[in-house]
């Protein structure tokens, strides 16, 4: 049996719902990599990690701005960008919002005590404001669809 | 009508933030050309200055403003639309904040 | 529920018998959407709120109503 454009805007949104939030951790995660030694711009594997997470940091905000489903029809994308979901990815961009002033407030306070780079502080601002946006838009969605 | 005379008041304060939020807007700017923009290192007392307004400006766009004006005149400051506009003022700020920390790095 | 919003959505749908998948493929928004507003988390826009009507059969105001 066929799927229907509608049935296939429900599955792929809510497995969306399951896979946001997870990306988000593994995302967070992954930046356990950069507390290994010391960053030298100069050695190619530093370059590799940095662009690596550049990447995969545009994948998912590219991910969390279109709402996926790149290749479906225009209709199951409609279905999946409806209002609602709209409205919580505009709270998804608020939360990162405030999390990257929050984080951008503590590192500046941090420097009253320690010293640090410029990059590292781009990254952790840039890394928790986009695993805070996702987090946020996978919670929404998730509580979404429960109940249903 | 009192009512009228309330949405009147809230008309003129909402222009005055609108204002007040552009200007907020261009000074930080200044201030931070002013402090980061010379080959000079930044003053710290600059620096905190800069963070200071910041946290200012941010506040006003979290709250809306009008802090010390009765709940009325804030509810009517933040009505549905200004809730709107607030939510995609935080989003291109979300963005914004996102292009400046990358291509930041990238010169860093 | 939604600050001074109420909404009859999910008596009004079970009425008609339409689940709610059903009712938001009549509207062409998402299942979750439709369980948002029923459960008074989301606020739809005029827009939604007027398909909901015509989707159900009745006026906005039977489906929507300002809180006291």
């Amino acid at each position: 049996m066929t799927e229907s454009d509608f049935e296939t805007a429900e599955r792929l949104s809510r497995r969306r719902a399951r896979m946001l939030p997870a990306m988000a951790v593994l995302f967070l995660s992954g930046q356990a990599i950069f507390a290994i030694g010391p960053d030298d711009p100069t050695r190619t594997v530093d370059q590799v990690k940095v662009a690596a997470w550049l990447v995969w940091a545009l994948a998912l905000l590219l991910l969390l701005a279109t709402g996926g489903g790149a290749f479906r029809s225009k209709r199951v994308r409609a279905l999946m960008d409806d209002e609602g979901t709209r409205a919580h990815r505009g709270r998804a961009y608020a939360v990162g919002f405030w999390v990257a002033i929050g984080t951008s407030v503590g590192i500046y306070a941090l420097t009253a005590f320690d010293r640090v780079m410029p990059r590292e502080a781009i990254h952790i601002i840039v890394t928790a404001a986009v695993a805070g946006a996702l987090l946020t838009f996978g919670a929404l969605e998730r509580r979404a669809h429960r109940d249903g | 009508m009192r009512q009228d005379v309330s949405v009147e008041k809230a008309e003129r304060a909402s222009s005055l933030r609108a204002s007040l939020m552009a200007a907020g807007a261009a000074i930080v700017a200044i201030n931070a050309w002013a402090e980061w923009g010379g080959s000079d290192s930044p003053r710290p007392g600059g620096v905190a200055l800069w963070v200071l307004l910041v946290l200012v400006w941010t506040a006003v766009l979290a709250t809306g403003g009008g802090l010390a004006l009765g709940k009325r005149m804030r509810a009517l400051l933040n009505d549905e639309l200004s809730l709107r506009n607030r939510a995609r003022a935080l989003a291109a700020g979300f963005y914004a904040m996102l292009a400046a920390a990358l291509a930041l790095y990238l010169f860093a | 529920m939604a600050e001074g919003l109420s909404n009859r959505l999910h008596d009004l749908r079970t009425e008609r018998g339409l689940t709610q998948a059903a009712l938001a493929e009549l509207v062409g928004v998402s299942r979750k959407t439709i369980n948002t507003v029923e459960n008074g988390v989301f606020v739809p826009s005029a827009l939604l709120a007027l398909k909901l009507a015509r989707a159900l059969g009745c006026p906005v105001e039977a489906i929507f109503s300002l809180e006291d």
